[in-house]
């Protein structure tokens, strides 16, 4: 059965749920990089020492990586998560250091069902990452659709996928 | 490394060019990033939403931002050659209006591109501007799957 799994009633307005922390190692974030932002502010410590961000950081596109990776880890494989239509809002806040290690929260912004389809409701979160020293880094806003407890029974097809 | 901020004019299109999604690349990038069950196992994901296997949003945004890297070097390439200077690039503060039009399934091919929706010199850094690029992602048949704004600090040209 399915009930133990976060549905769209899980998510009350104003919920506040940390959800994970994750070490950035230096070998990762170059990794990342090389395959996904191959410039120097991400591979290149004495280059990057002359840019803006004054040091080795890792790509924002790192850590919205390190971020969704967590968020599946923490609560949405445990949930009947359909999926995300996008991302309203990135904001890279401060750089993201080797060494760092960020934990990571979200917030219910916002909860409504579906207008087209009464099984699905639209959670509208606020995802953020902080730095061990508690300095916000990044900030998500999203909506992610989950299933409605009170609805299950409309789609069975759907029920099917175990997580 | 590119042209100066004053050499982008809005509307300018960068063709930044295709990348097809492997079922591997596409399980691949679930496995690290992304394990939802459609990113990952096709037979789960017969009974998502997607109806089938299809790449995490964000593999697909992603592979517009290192088609941009490629293209800033290949830029930093030919204006050497050219015997022209390079503008440095900086940091970017974020994106917005991400959307994901459409599932991506394996062998689609996706065409990106960067357009110059707006600019603007910044007052507090003078040694910098702000470029507003449109990211979007094409499929062969031309429908739009992917489209978001994403911000990035373009070096001035030296009064």
């Amino acid at each position: 059965m399915t009930t133990e799994r976060l549905h769209f009633e899980d998510f009350p307005v104003g919920a506040v749920v940390p959800f994970g922390d994750a070490l950035v190692r230096r070998a990762e974030l170059i990794e990342f990089a090389a395959e996904f932002e191959p410039q120097a502010l991400h591979m290149d410590d004495e280059a990057a020492e002359e840019t803006p961000l004054g040091g080795l950081s890792a790509s924002g596109w790192h850590t919205c990586c390190m971020m969704m990776r967590k968020m599946c880890d923490g609560f949405l494989l445990n949930s009947t998560s359909l999926g995300s239509p996008g991302i309203e809002d990135v904001k890279w806040m401060k750089p993201v250091r080797p060494g760092d290690r960020l934990h990571f929260r979200y917030t219910v912004l916002e909860a409504r069902a579906s207008n087209s389809r009464p099984d699905v409701g639209l959670v509208k979160f606020l995802f953020e990452a902080l730095n061990a020293e508690d300095v916000l880094v990044m900030s998500m806003a999203t909506v992610i659709m989950f299933r409605r407890r009170s609805a299950t029974s409309v789609t069975p097809a759907l029920d099917e996928v175990s997580l | 490394m590119t042209k100066y901020f004053e050499e982008f004019e809005v509307g300018d299109v960068l063709e930044l060019g295709t990348f097809t999604f492997t079922k591997e690349a596409i399980i691949n990038f679930a496995h690290d990033y992304d394990p939802q069950p459609f990113h990952l196992d096709e037979e789960l994901a017969k009974t998502s939403l997607f109806e089938g296997l299809c790449a995490s949003g964000w593999h697909t945004a992603v592979v517009w931002a290192s088609l941009l890297s490629k293209y800033w070097h290949e830029q930093a390439d030919a204006r050497t050659v050219a015997g022209l200077d390079c503008a440095k690039i900086g940091p970017s503060p974020g994106f917005n209006n991400l959307k994901w039009f459409n599932p991506v399934y394996p062998n689609d091919e996706l065409l990106y591109t960067a357009i110059v929706d707006a600019k603007r010199p910044m007052n507090t850094h003078p040694e910098w501007g702000l470029v507003t690029f449109r990211g979007e992602a094409l499929r062969r048949d031309g429908t739009l799957m992917m489209q978001f704004s994403n911000h990035i600090f373009i070096e001035r040209q030296a009064l």
